[in-house]
């Protein structure tokens, strides 16, 4: 499950109306669940054996320095990079220095067609390819081998995802609830909330590519002006399942009065449609990393690369568009 | 409302066992019809070419029934053993000599007793088992004839726990445990310092049926899980099963802990107090009706707050705060006819975590707590001397709950969360032993599930307030069995059996059938090779993160996405009996579990997080998408050498194993250890009798680290810049920090974990009874094991900067002292 819309949906800006202060309180009461209710418990654990508790130091994990690749493709880009560097310790005292890895050979081939090409090295590891030799095609397979100078070879293999399409997106429903206001207790001013609730499916999608719709919705009152609101989803990438509908469905408000007023009318949808390969999905989640509750569930950086290289060799698209409401 | 594919699946549910129960009660009223009357003794004219002799054995000092007796017909040389209940039934060839048999029964700790039998007519005969004066030795002659070893059992991968021997073994501040005794077998694994959960063979906490007086206990923890829930005054006898299940349990894969609490003393009224460190406890028993029924109530509760709250309130100006625990159990029982028995017991238990917070004007309070009922209603009927049933009724429920309070002139907020799980069931248990060799149960059970993952109510001031009280789930778990434990021949045991399993949610109905088998083959008189094999289902699944477990796991339904595990099970051993006491058993196993699930990478979050999210619809559901399935296995080898008899007993574990685990969407696909997963585990247990009023007791444990995901290196900032695309959430991996490379998942191993435990008992009869003082040592050579790993650093170090691995340890040397008194 994607964290990252959650994470950052803690409306710290609507602490001024009732309502606000509910949404405040369940965040914070899922937030307290989440995370701190457990180290509650283990601090509670603790505190009760205080007088027991003993705190020493470990071996830690024997430190292997790793090659680290990072090559992400997509054919929005007439070029292709690659970045090469080393792991570091994570014990220890902090270093920020990186070691980049400079005098590496990079091959590209397209293995449905055989092209390859060979990545330059521009400096602190990074190596670009421009797409001349090779072209990033949908549902082409393409490989990344990585010749290191100590002889040892390391491969991955990406597939270009197809381009996701907006006639394969439809909305299921989408509606208007009542809206209702709400007074700010503090003896701020006074907001009208507009309930929408949105389902839509996106189909199509082949098994092993995920897909990402990053929408906004559109409601218009009956002068014309228009208000935007953000959808963005629990199931922000779900992997493809062929003609079988994956179902979006999203609950929410937008904000009106102060001179934008209803009555509203949905109009349209609007954004773009992400699609995307396993690795670039799993580099993606990884950045949620979050090292300091002992308790979460490690989120492990998952490497397609082979021979001991740790990294990722993935590819993306995304295609813009829109969907009219009735 | 129904609609009418809900209300036709139902009913088809309830045909499913509608026709076997009609089936097995068809079978009654034939069985009844034919049936003598039992009584002390009958005589029957019958001229059929068996007999049957039958009854039931007691505690003549208690009038408590006893499980698990032998009772032997010799010379024949045919032995079976009481059930639960005390009723046995031994049908053999017709006595055509005029040479009278014997009858005994024995029992660990009691007299035998003995009867000659002309082998020639039915007969019922109870039997009064007198116990050992606690101060006489103990025969350890006994006629192996009518002692059923561990070689003469066909079942494998069952120990029973005697609950004498729990009060002997040493224990963390005194607090007799027997879920920590149940650790201390083969195959039985721990989790964290001090903590009750067990793993077993493999399988995860949540896969162990505790069953107290048939009904589940969900949350067998107190205090986090460092004491469980079952206090060993008022136990009666402990069984765990953890392989080569006999077909009358499902539900759960791995286990099947099944407790039964005393009945009570029905002939005179006597008691027992306890005074610990943390908990003090009592037991009261006596007849309601001297011989016809009678009662049992004991109670526990800590004082850990009662003694520090005047400090708490003397020093912070009025505020309160503390924990208790806190469990009560009971039981009644009424002899109805020599053919009917009734039993009511329930069991009562709390955990609670309070603060209370007063200003002038204003208070805060807040409380967290979890607990336990159960109440079990049940129905001994004697059919005729082979056919004896028992029908419960049972009531289980589970409850979590966080209240916060605030209570101010302008800002009052009242907040509570609760989950809970309610179970109705009914389960009717047949034993029938028809034939000679043929000891075969039957039965049903169904048991109507109620889960109600969270529900909030939240308030602000006096007039808005949100009550968001989440679905229930409702579902239905069933199952209807046959076994028959079968000995071919003097050599040969048999003991087949079949399940079958539904399960109901929603729509969704899954059906299994659950074969199972066990045999054993008697090598020498003393020597038997045994082999089993289970497939069990499992419709319930705990949502833990791998950390640790905590009360606020949260238990939830196998659905229409989330499929019910299931496990096979296949096992072989040996087992071996030796002069004075002496017992060997040597078992392998390879385990496959299949639809295991877990939550996903990075989801820290133990409750639905749209829970909370007053725009979120009002569907428990969503906790799905957060776990994803996979499948484990496990294979090892338990050696266990057990000594019971004689002024020195106990015994030595050992177990070699491997755990692991793939999830697709967990550790890029790749197979990973098992937290649990322990190569090495050894336990040696053991009690010595140094006089009739001193017993020396010492434990020592050993255990391969846990295994553990823990950061390994560094991984320099990767990705690349944002696409041109102006909207905030477009998925772009961007440049973080950098990423941790935490290896494989569970790949670094914890520090082996060892203790060493000391219990001296001091013994004295009083006028009114026996007085214990108990004096113990937990941790006798002050080993600092590790509870968990963090990262950290010595501010006052000459390094402050450098990121250590530490490890945080509970438990150094605790001494404790118990008084405990027993009323004659």
């Amino acid at each position: 499950m994607l964290v990252r819309n959650s994470k950052n949906n803690i409306p710290t800006y609507t602490n001024h109306t009732f309502q606000f202060r509910i949404v405040d309180a369940f965040s914070y009461l899922g937030k307290f669940m989440n995370g701190s209710l457990n180290t509650f418990l283990i601090v509670a654990i603790s505190v009760f054996f205080v007088g027991c508790e003993q705190d020493a130091e470990v071996d830690p994990p024997k430190f292997v320095k790793k090659p680290v690749i990072t090559c992400l493709m997509t054919p929005k880009s007439n070029f292709v990079e690659a970045k090469l560097n080393y792991t570091k310790p994570y014990y220890g005292v902090p270093d920020n220095t990186i070691e980049h890895i400079a005098d590496a050979t990079l091959v590209l081939e397209d293995l449905n067609v055989g092209t390859k090409d060979t990545f330059g090295h521009t400096g602190l590891g990074l190596y670009q390819l421009l797409l001349k030799n090779v072209s990033l095609v949908p549902l082409h397979k393409y490989e990344l081998r990585v010749y290191m100078k100590n002889g040892q070879v390391h491969k991955a293999q990406s597939t270009i995802p197809p381009l996701a399409d907006f006639s394969n997106l439809s909305v299921n429903f989408a509606t208007l609830g009542k809206p209702y206001e709400e007074t700010d207790p503090w003896g701020g001013p006074t907001y009208t909330l507009n309930p929408v609730t949105i389902e839509f499916a996106y189909k199509g999608l082949n098994e092993g590519f995920y897909v990402s719709p990053q929408l906004e919705g559109a409601a218009q009152n009956v002068l014309g002006q228009e208000s935007q609101f953000e959808l963005y989803f629990n199931e922000e990438m779900q992997e493809g399942e062929g003609n079988k509908p994956l179902v979006f469905f999203k609950r929410t408000n937008f904000y009106s009065g102060f001179g934008l007023n209803g009555p509203f009318k949905l109009t349209e949808l609007r954004g773009a449609i992400y699609t995307m390969d396993k690795a670039y999905r799993d580099l993606y989640l990884v950045q949620w990393q979050d090292d300091e509750n002992p308790f979460q569930e490690p989120i492990l950086y998952n490497s397609n690369f082979s021979e001991g290289a740790i990294g990722v060799f993935g590819s993306y698209d995304f295609t813009t568009g829109s969907v009219k409401l009735k | 409302m129904l609609f009418y594919p809900q209300i036709r699946t139902r009913v088809r549910s309830f045909a499913f066992f509608l026709f076997p129960t009609i089936l097995v009660f068809s079978s009654f009223q034939v069985s009844y019809s034919q049936a003598e009357d039992p009584s002390t003794k009958i005589n029957s004219t019958n001229k059929r070419n068996t007999v049957t002799i039958s009854g039931f054995v007691k505690d003549q000092n208690s009038g408590e029934m006893l499980g698990g007796v032998n009772v032997a017909v010799l010379p024949n040389g045919v032995i079976t053993a009481t059930n639960k209940y005390g009723f046995y039934s031994i049908t053999i060839p017709r006595n055509t000599t005029n040479i009278y048999k014997s009858v005994v029964a024995n029992y660990p700790t009691f007299q035998m007793d003995s009867f000659s039998w002309s082998g020639q007519i039915d007969s019922f005969v109870n039997f009064e088992l007198k116990q050992f004066a606690k101060d006489v030795e103990r025969i350890d002659t006994v006629n192996i004839k009518v002692r059923k070893t561990i070689a003469d059992k066909v079942e494998m991968s069952r120990i029973e726990i005697p609950v004498n021997q729990i009060k002997e073994i040493p224990a963390l501040l005194g607090e007799k445990d027997v879920l920590k005794v149940i650790q201390l077998l083969p195959g039985v694994q721990k989790g964290s310092e001090g903590q009750s959960g067990i793993y077993v063979r493999g399988g995860g906490s949540d896969q162990n049926l505790l069953i107290l007086d048939e009904a589940v206990v969900y949350n067998a923890s107190h205090l986090f899980g460092f004491f469980s829930v079952f206090n060993g005054d008022a136990l009666k006898s402990v069984e765990l099963v953890k392989g080569g299940f006999p077909a009358r349990y499902g539900g759960r894969l791995s286990s099947v802990i099944d407790l039964t609490m005393k009945e009570g003393n029905n002939q005179r009224t006597t008691g027992e107090i306890g005074i610990g460190l943390i908990s003090s406890r009592f037991l009261v028993e006596g007849p309601l009706k001297k011989g016809k029924s009678s009662f049992m109530i004991s109670g526990r509760r800590t004082y850990i707050d009662l003694l520090v709250q005047p400090i708490i309130m003397a020093q912070s100006g009025g505020n309160t705060g503390g924990y208790f625990f806190y469990d009560f159990n009971a039981k009644a029982n009424y002899i109805l006819s020599d053919k009917d028995k009734l039993y009511v017991s329930g069991y009562f238990g709390q955990d609670k975590f309070y603060t209370g917070v007063k200003e002038k004007t204003s208070r805060f309070d807040s409380d967290f707590g979890w607990g336990n009922r159960t109440l079990t209603a049940r129905w001994n009927h004697l059919f005729n001397p082979k056919l004896f049933v028992n029908t419960s009724l049972i009531y289980s429920h589970y409850n979590l709950g966080i209240g916060v309070e605030n209570y101010a002139p302008e800002d009052t907020f009242l907040l509570n969360y609760t989950s809970l799980i309610t179970d109705y069931g009914v389960k009717a248990d047949f034993d029938w032993r028809p034939l000679p060799g043929h000891s075969i149960r039957y039965g049903f059970s169904t048991i109507v599930h109620q889960f109600r993952p969270g529900a909030v109510v939240v308030k602000f001031g006096q007039t808005n307030a949100l009550d968001r009280a989440i679905q229930t789930i409702t579902n239905y778990e069933s199952g209807v069995y046959i076994e028959d434990q079968w000995r071919i021949n003097k050599k040969v045991t048999v003991f087949p059996g079949f399940r079958l399993s539904h399960y109901l949610v929603g729509k969704k109905q899954y059906l299994f059938p659950e074969p199972r088998f066990s045999g054993s083959y008697n090598i020498q008189k003393d020597l038997s090779f045994k082999a089993s094999y289970a497939l069990m289902n499992q419709y319930i699944h705990l949502l833990s993160n791998s950390g640790i477990s905590l009360p606020t796991d949260l238990w939830v339904p196998a659905t229409e996405n989330i499929k019910p595990m299931r496990s096979q099970q296949v096992a072989a051993g040996l087992a071996k009996d030796f002069k004075k006491g002496f017992s060997l058993s040597l078992e392998g196993y390879y385990k496959t579990m299949t639809n295991m699930i877990q939550y996903r990478d990075g989801a820290s979050f133990l409750l639905d997080e749209d829970l909370f999210d007053p725009q979120a619809p009002t569907d428990s559901r969503s906790w799905e998408k957060k776990v994803t399935a996979g499948r484990g296995w496990s294979y090892g080898t338990e050696l266990f050498l057990q000594k019971q008899m004689g002024k020195l007993t106990g015994w030595v574990g050992y177990t070699l194993s491997w755990t692991q685990l793939q999830f697709d969407e967990l550790n890029g696909g790749k197979v990973f250890n098992a937290k649990y997963d322990r190569r090495h585990d050894v336990s040696v247990v053991g009690i010595y009798k140094i006089s009739k009023h001193l017993t020396a007791s010492a434990t020592w444990v050993y255990g391969t680290g846990n295994a553990i995901t823990a950061p390994q290196g560094i991984i320099p900032a990767t990705g690349h810049q944002m696409s041109q695309f102006p909207f905030i959430w477009s998925p772009e991996v961007q440049f973080p920090g950098s990423y941790i490379d935490y290896g494989s998942r569970n790949s670094f191993r914890m520090e082996a974990y060892h203790r060493l435990d000391f219990g001296l008992q001091f013994s004295k009869t009083k006028k009114l009874g026996v007085q214990t003082w108990e004096f113990s040592v937990y941790n006798a050579y002050n080993r600092a094991n590790p509870f968990f790993y963090y990262g950290g650093y010595d501010w006052d170090g000459p390094n402050p900067n450098e990121l250590k691995l530490k490890k945080i340890s509970l438990f150094p040397v605790i001494p404790s002292i118990t008084y405990s008194f027993k009323f004659k």
